[in-house]
């Protein structure tokens, strides 16, 4: 069942790689953002979403830190990792121990994919619950509806399971004359 | 005098912004936001870099609070939500006309080579075809908005 798909993808599934489209409605679903990228992890605590449209952003986990790099904007911001990391869908997908982080509940099958909800332990995260989905077993989509009611649906497409994944694609140089901030 | 004539409400506006203040808790902060209203009535939300909403800042005449996954906190201006809220003191009201690249109502302003100054602040408007607007306070320690605004997002589908 799906909770044995979520298992097995945490238990077999040590690194992953897979184009993604994401869409953020506003609570009272008048305002749709679209944006997408690439995502890459590897188990038990590093990840990296890559964003290419419809502006350039990349959020890289290291393991200690979270980089947050708006090209843009020319800024980086840097967190720890457990102040970030949490209750978000990058430890529900990267996560070593998804059960420690979350409470885990199936859900009826529904477009030809397995959903789980998973309902993060620390109360006051501002994430009321996501929802993950499989797809022949294969990672699918991820769906966070925070405490505002505001919903993003991430899709993901090309997945690959267990690919090689260089270290390097999870540490994070600032290039020359960006800002570098640690709070 | 009579106010001007009660507008449409103008369009909101949307974008991310990448805050940096290096006062002696140096902070930065990475986010999207989307703004509506105006100086007297308005509405600032915070969201995360991947998509969920943090905290809306709302305010009104006789009201201005802050919402977030705890709840409605009430302050007693502004100024004092902006620190809570962005950990800075960055003059809300304001916004909703300095990011259309105009000074607030709110007081005088002095133009400036490629913007203005208003409330102690330098706005610099020189790439704002590009979309991008740039808020700096004039006084330091250096505390500075890179803001750039999106195209009004597609309606909903």
């Amino acid at each position: 069942d799906a909770l044995g798909t979520l298992q097995a993808f945490v238990d077999e599934v040590k690194t992953g790689r897979a184009s993604f489209t994401q869409t953020v409605s506003s609570p009272d679903g008048s305002k749709v953002k679209r944006s997408s990228g690439r995502f890459e992890f590897m188990r038990p605590d590093r990840f990296r979403f890559a964003y290419d449209a419809p502006f350039e952003q990349l959020i890289v986990g290291d393991g200690q830190q979270v980089w947050l790099h708006d090209v843009d904007l020319e800024q980086v911001t840097v967190r720890p990792m457990n102040q970030a990391l949490g209750a978000t869908p990058a430890a529900l997908l990267a996560g070593g121990k998804v059960d420690k982080d979350f409470k885990l509940e199936a859900l009826p099958d529904a477009e030809g994919q397995q959903w789980l909800r998973a309902t993060p332990r620390i109360g006051d995260s501002g994430i009321q619950s996501l929802k993950i989905a499989f797809r022949d077993k294969a990672l699918s989509e991820v769906e966070i509806l925070d405490a505002f009611g505001q919903r993003s649906r991430i899709v993901f497409s090309a997945v690959e399971s267990n690919p090689v994944l260089a270290a390097d694609r999870f540490r994070f140089t600032p290039p020359k004359g960006a800002d570098v901030l640690r709070p | 005098c009579a106010s001007p004539p009660r507008l449409s409400a103008p369009q909101s506006l949307s974008g991310r912004f990448a805050l940096v203040s290096q006062g002696e808790v140096p902070q930065s902060l990475s986010a999207s936001f989307a703004l509506e209203g105006t100086a007297e009535q308005g509405l600032f939300v915070l969201n995360s870099p991947l998509g969920s909403r943090l905290a809306e800042a709302r305010w009104q005449p006789g009201r201005v609070w802050l919402r977030d996954a705890q709840g409605d906190h009430d302050y007693e201006d502004l100024d004092d939500l902006a620190r809570h809220a962005l950990g800075e003191s960055v003059p809300l009201e304001a916004l909703p006309d300095w990011l259309r690249g105009r000074p607030s109502p709110l007081g005088f302003s002095d133009a400036l080579p490629g913007g203005f100054q208003q409330m102690g602040w330098r706005i610099d408007l020189s790439r704002q075809a590009e979309g991008r607007i740039e808020l700096q306070r004039v006084a330091p320690p250096l505390l500075r908005l890179r803001v750039r605004l999106e195209a009004e997002g597609a309606a909903a589908p």
